[in-house]
């Protein structure tokens, strides 16, 4: 860059030329696209404050700040294609910025990181179940979700504060108070019950005749 | 197959065995291989063997595959953000009990009896054991405000400038000089002290020096980037675990570095012109062919009202521009009248979204 560009009080380069008609005739503006970023915005002024708290309680005051998080889970909530569809935006919202928050913690980036390497899954794929493509996985989700209502109350809070929480086996015991080999032992069993739901929900999907094995039979014999 | 710590009560053959009736070995032997990677508590040899285990054939494959994707899809449920909601209201409730008078006097009495020996201890400790007693000294923390640089300078008489919304921690005592940047953007302008290392670190990655002028400065996405103006800088990443060695490279004047955020070296060292990249501390931003949402991320420090792009289109638009910290407001507005973009102003922020 030149000293004389340096010195210049403001001005750009490489812009270009707007097209006039466009931007000047209101018509252009899609009416539909203005409303939802009208939604948006009434959506934003009514839950920022609250995703922050809960972000600041859960995660602490960063980095990433909580503020930040937000600003970015909104931003990526408004460019999700079928805004109309999602029942519940705020919640929402949250979904992205759990997501957004547990991706800027160091060792579970390294952990993806290498799971990623060994199944060979590019960042893309491993981002397909990601708050804003999920869309396409409701089922999956519907399966998970009814997996986790069949959990004790000790493996849904083991399992939350590893996976949502992003703790450590460490951290979990040193704040309940339960062994590093407790935690582990519900943990897994917290994950065949999802699984086996998971895998129901496979079935019935890919076959027209419903798979007979109830769910909540393998939910029973992994609840300790 | 052994994959939780040592000290685990349950060896995983028990559990083996014990849930075979429910599903296959593969699927139980992938779910807690899955449950040990993100347990914070793994090291290269297990992660060898799972590698060895995982390529042991297909079913292995795709038995992890399945535990990964129930796992990752567990942060998309209702569940989920009901817990979230549940765990911020109990972590922020203060703790409320009810005690007798006689019990309160107790703990007052308690509290004095504490307060004395502390001071018998503090007295001991300047009197008698001055030369041993080492105090653990709590980090200092500096932050700037959004809409102005901060200048600080430490009791080494290193210079600090801190840009706009950005913080640090700082320990300094006649062993060490530390830094821990925590948001934002600093420039060190560090005092020689052969006998202790300067060292600024910022997620998994930490530059050493002992004197010279540099910037550390978080970016997007977390990366971070280390500009040196003067003298030799090691950047480090730094290992997450203790049998990893730590990867350094060494920066000179008008060279650059950028680190992920686990430390990895994401660009080889590049050069840069110091008169651009330091604008910032004569309250001036300037930008060669800068993509516009790196410029936003900047013009963040100094304006009140936050600038948000809602258009993905936009955001590697490259701006050129030189401008002053009084000057952002026009800028913004000469950017929509520039560009095909459009600037709305609200409440609480300011929006670009493409026209």
């Amino acid at each position: 860059m030149s000293k004389a560009l340096q010195k210049a009080p403001l001005f750009f380069l490489n812009s270009y030329l707007k097209p006039q008609s466009s931007a000047l005739s209101p018509s252009t503006f899609n009416s539909r696209k203005i409303n939802e970023q009208s939604a948006i915005d009434s959506l934003f002024r009514a839950h920022w404050r609250d995703v922050c708290r809960i972000l600041r309680n859960c995660y602490g005051s960063g980095p990433p700040e909580p503020e930040d998080v937000v600003q970015e889970a909104f931003s990526r909530f408004a460019q999700m294609p079928n805004l109309d569809k999602i029942e519940d935006p705020k919640a929402y919202i949250i979904k992205i910025a759990i997501n957004i928050t547990l991706k800027s913690i160091g060792r579970l980036c390294k952990a993806r990181e290498f799971i990623a390497e060994q199944i060979q899954l590019t960042e893309g794929q491993f981002n397909e179940i990601c708050p804003e493509t999920i869309l396409q996985g409701k089922q999956r989700i519907a399966a998970i979700q009814k997996g986790t209502e069949q959990l004790s109350e000790k493996q849904r809070e083991i399992l939350m504060r590893a996976r949502i929480k992003g703790q450590t086996y460490s951290q979990i015991s040193a704040d309940t108070g339960w062994s590093v080999a407790d935690i582990c032992r519900q943990l897994n069993g917290a994950m065949a019950v999802l699984e086996s739901f998971d895998e129901q929900e496979h079935h019935i999907r890919n076959s027209e005749q419903p798979n007979n094995i109830p769910s909540n039979k393998i939910a029973r014999e992994h609840k300790q | 197959m052994n994959i939780q710590e040592k000290d685990a009560t349950d060896s995983p053959s028990t559990t083996l065995e014990s849930n075979k009736s429910a599903s296959s070995i593969q699927q139980i032997e992938a779910r807690e291989w899955l449950t040990y990677l993100y347990s914070g508590h793994t090291c290269a040899t297990k992660r060898d063997e799972f590698i060895t285990w995982l390529n042991h054939n297909e079913e292995n494959r795709h038995a992890f595959s399945q535990s990964q994707k129930v796992w990752q899809t567990l942060g998309m449920t209702d569940s989920a953000v009901r817990w979230i909601e549940q765990h911020a209201s109990q972590n922020s409730e203060p703790s409320t009990f009810t005690r007798s008078k006689s019990r309160l006097i107790t703990s007052a009495s308690m509290l004095a009896a504490m307060a004395a020996s502390i001071a018998l201890l503090v007295v001991n400790g300047v009197f008698t054991t001055t030369n041993s007693l080492e105090i653990t000294q709590p980090p200092t923390a500096f932050t700037s405000s959004i809409g102005e640089n901060r200048h600080i300078t430490l009791n080494d008489g290193t210079d600090v400038t801190l840009a706009g919304n950005s913080s640090i921690l700082v320990v300094i005592n006649r062993n060490e000089r530390r830094v821990n940047l925590r948001k934002g953007s600093a420039y060190f302008d560090v005092t020689h002290d052969p006998s202790r290392v300067f060292t600024v670190t910022a997620q998994h990655t930490e530059v050493r020096v002992r004197g010279t002028a540099f910037e550390v400065k978080r970016s997007l996405n977390n990366s971070l980037k280390v500009s040196v103006k003067r003298g030799l800088v090691d950047v480090a990443d730094l290992p997450e675990q203790e049998d990893q060695s730590e990867h350094i490279l060494q920066l000179r004047p008008n060279e650059q570095l950028r680190a992920d955020i686990n430390g990895g070296f994401i660009s080889p060292i590049t050069q840069f012109n110091p008169e651009t990249e330091f604008a910032w501390l004569n309250e001036r931003l300037i930008y060669d062919n800068v993509a516009l949402k790196n410029v936003i991320m900047d013009i963040n420090r100094y304006v009140k009202k936050p600038v948000v792009i809602l258009d993905e289109s936009i955001k590697e638009l490259p701006i050129t521009a030189s401008l002053t910290f009084a000057q952002i407001e026009p800028m913004l507005a000469a950017l929509a009248s520039a560009y095909s973009i459009r600037l709305t102003h609200e409440d609480t922020r300011s929006i670009l979204t493409k026209e």
